[in-house]
């Protein structure tokens, strides 16, 4: 094992950032950032993350009546975000129109369109993973005030201070489970006329076509699991009356020619599975790193009391070290005579964010052949500037 | 994220994501290009930086993001333009400040150089989390959120990254 901690002390080092960004460089960051505000985008678009929904859209849209709306039409919207292929999608004869609104609070949430599709949007070819989010579900809404006061625009301070989840949710799936977030979706937003415009884009849910869909508009940036009632026998999703915020539920109109049991099936499975290539080989060795991983996950948010109550400190192990005019901090020890030896040298800005005095979150694991036991390093930095070192002995406690 | 909030973030992050760009890329101009446009884009999404939840991973998914669009075009000009290496600025800057030996000061940097080879031939699927894990030491989970996987995979790409290094580094490491 002296080999795996030789390898991890010599890739810190090896790969510690050294190169520096040009003064210049810097500079010129500065100077175009500049430039771009003064020519003030004014929108504000989220990245998409991965995602999937389901929606549809059969009835060619009367783009006609939504002139006689207040409020923008939905490729209007993608306009303003300058995503072309998106305005044309809401454009097309797949588009569906929908003007319905609901009121909680001070709060009008409007659904306007919707449409899903392959390769719609300008910024997934552009901007996203090759491979991912072909497939996808746009849904654009608009949230206003009832009071008639303008929401603040994506410039103001106080914009985002009351945000809102938009996600499609799918009849006899948990919504907790299966929501925008699970499904890896997005948003784009941008505010016009006080009106918050957003389009939330998803994985095309037009397999589900067959199900009945909803559209949830929720206070909070997630899914808030209090807002809707999920009734697991009919796998009806409905609206929690007795909530405060807004919980507003719309129908998602689909195309059910489009639905498709084996894919929506395969979909359900892969996110219970979670989205990745989960290869054999790769699932072997995620069992013999199992236990550090799992340790690892278990002691990311230990504090000190943490590590003192649930593992044993080797105290002779403790020490103080001075780190160098450039900032590395160099240790090395073996526990016991012929015990496993670790050393290292590392870079104080890496471990402990903007200096803050104290025991850093970083800590460092130390497996020894033994699968039930590891070392953890912890590292304090203290006010003369020095750095403590700790290493607590964890042992895996068997299941009773 | 306004200009003020740049400024601060590029002094306090800068370093560490020129440093990524540059491993990414190979590259020394590509890298400037990438380490560009990693902030730019950041200001054009306009996020508001919440330094609560660690800003430098925020910037290395944006860098990420737009590499692995910009990397055909990249490889086009790399093929064009040919490689300018960063060791020799990297061996520069390593010897300032340093009291060792010359001569173990040179070995020292041989064998980081060779560490960085190889590192730098891996596939992109264990390169990045590499990076990600060494050079930048951020924690599994946020890894795992840059890279879109589950933290598993990421436990399981280090650890066959590991692997392929000590195959590849085997002699250097029996003689350290």
């Amino acid at each position: 094992m002296k080999h795996d901690t030789d390898l991890d002390q010599l890739l810190r080092q090896a790969l510690s950032p050294k190169e520096e960004p040009d003064y210049w460089l810097n500079q010129k960051i500065l100077k175009k950032a500049k430039e771009t505000e003064e020519m003030s985008k004014k929108y504000h678009k989220r990245l998409p993350v991965t995602a999937l929904i389901a929606i549809i859209a059969l009835s060619a849209g009367s783009f006609t009546a939504f002139a006689a709306w207040k409020y923008l039409t939905p490729d209007k919207v993608a306009e303003i975000v300058e995503d072309k292929g998106l305005t044309a999608a809401f454009q097309s004869e797949n588009a569906i129109a929908i003007n319905e609104s609901q009121e909680y609070g001070n709060y009008k949430i409007t659904f306007l369109g919707v449409v899903s599709g392959k390769n719609l949007s300008y910024y997934v070819e552009n901007e996203e993973v090759e491979g991912l989010r072909k497939d996808a579900t746009y849904v654009v809404t608009a949230i206003e005030n009832k009071d008639g006061t303008p929401r603040p625009a994506t410039s103001d301070e106080n914009y985002g201070e009351d945000p809102f989840f938009v996600s499609p949710l799918i009849k006899g799936q948990d919504p907790n489970q299966f929501n925008l977030v699970t499904m890896g979706g997005g948003y784009t937003e941008i505010i016009q006329d006080g009106v918050q415009y957003r389009i939330t884009e998803s994985d095309n849910v037009e397999i589900f076509a067959d199900r009945t869909l909803y559209l949830a508009v929720n206070s909070g940036t997630f899914f808030d699991g209090d807002a809707y009632k999920f009734d697991k026998t009919s796998g009806e999703i409905t609206r929690n009356e007795s909530y405060s915020g807004v919980n507003a539920l719309f129908d998602l109109p689909l195309d059910k020619s489009k639905a498709n049991k084996e894919a929506a099936e395969a979909y359900l499975k892969e996110l219970e599975n979670g989205k990745e290539d989960s290869e054999t080989e790769e699932r072997e060795q995620e069992k013999d790193t199992s236990f550090v991983s799992q340790v690892a996950d278990q002691i990311a948010n230990w504090e000190e009391a943490d590590l003192e109550e649930n593992s044993k400190i080797m105290e002779n192990l403790t020490q103080v070290l001075t780190p160098d005019k450039e900032g590395y901090f160099t240790y090395s020890y073996q526990i016991g005579e012929e015990g496993m030896s670790s050393s290292a040298t590392l870079l104080l800005d890496s471990v402990f964010e903007n200096h803050k005095i104290g025991m850093s979150k970083q800590k460092q694991i130390i497996n020894n052949s033994d699968e039930k036991e590891v070392y953890i390093e912890t590292f304090t930095l203290n006010e003369d500037g020095t750095v403590t070192l700790k290493v607590y002995q964890y042992t895996k406690k068997d299941k009773k | 994220m306004k200009d003020i909030q740049l400024e601060q973030c590029i002094n306090e992050y800068g370093k560490d994501i020129y440093a990524f760009c540059s491993q990414l890329t190979q590259n020394k101009q590509e890298a400037e290009d990438l380490y560009q446009d990693t902030f730019l884009k950041a200001v054009e999404l306009g996020e508001k930086i919440d330094y609560e939840r660690n800003p430098k991973s925020y910037f290395v998914s944006i860098a990420l993001r737009i590499w692995k669009n910009k990397k055909r075009k990249y490889a086009w000009r790399k093929r064009i333009a040919g490689n300018e290496q960063l060791t020799e600025e990297i061996v520069s800057s390593e010897i300032l400040g340093q009291e060792h030996s010359l001569e173990e000061e040179f070995l020292r940097q041989e064998l980081q150089l060779q560490v960085k080879e190889v590192v730098a031939k891996l596939e992109d699927k264990y390169r990045i989390p590499v990076y990600l894990y060494y050079m930048l030491q951020l924690p599994i989970e946020q890894i795992s959120k840059i890279m879109k996987l589950p933290q598993g995979t990421i436990k399981s790409r280090l650890y066959k990254a590991r692997k392929l290094l000590r195959q590849e580094l085997e002699v250097v490491l029996d003689e350290t």
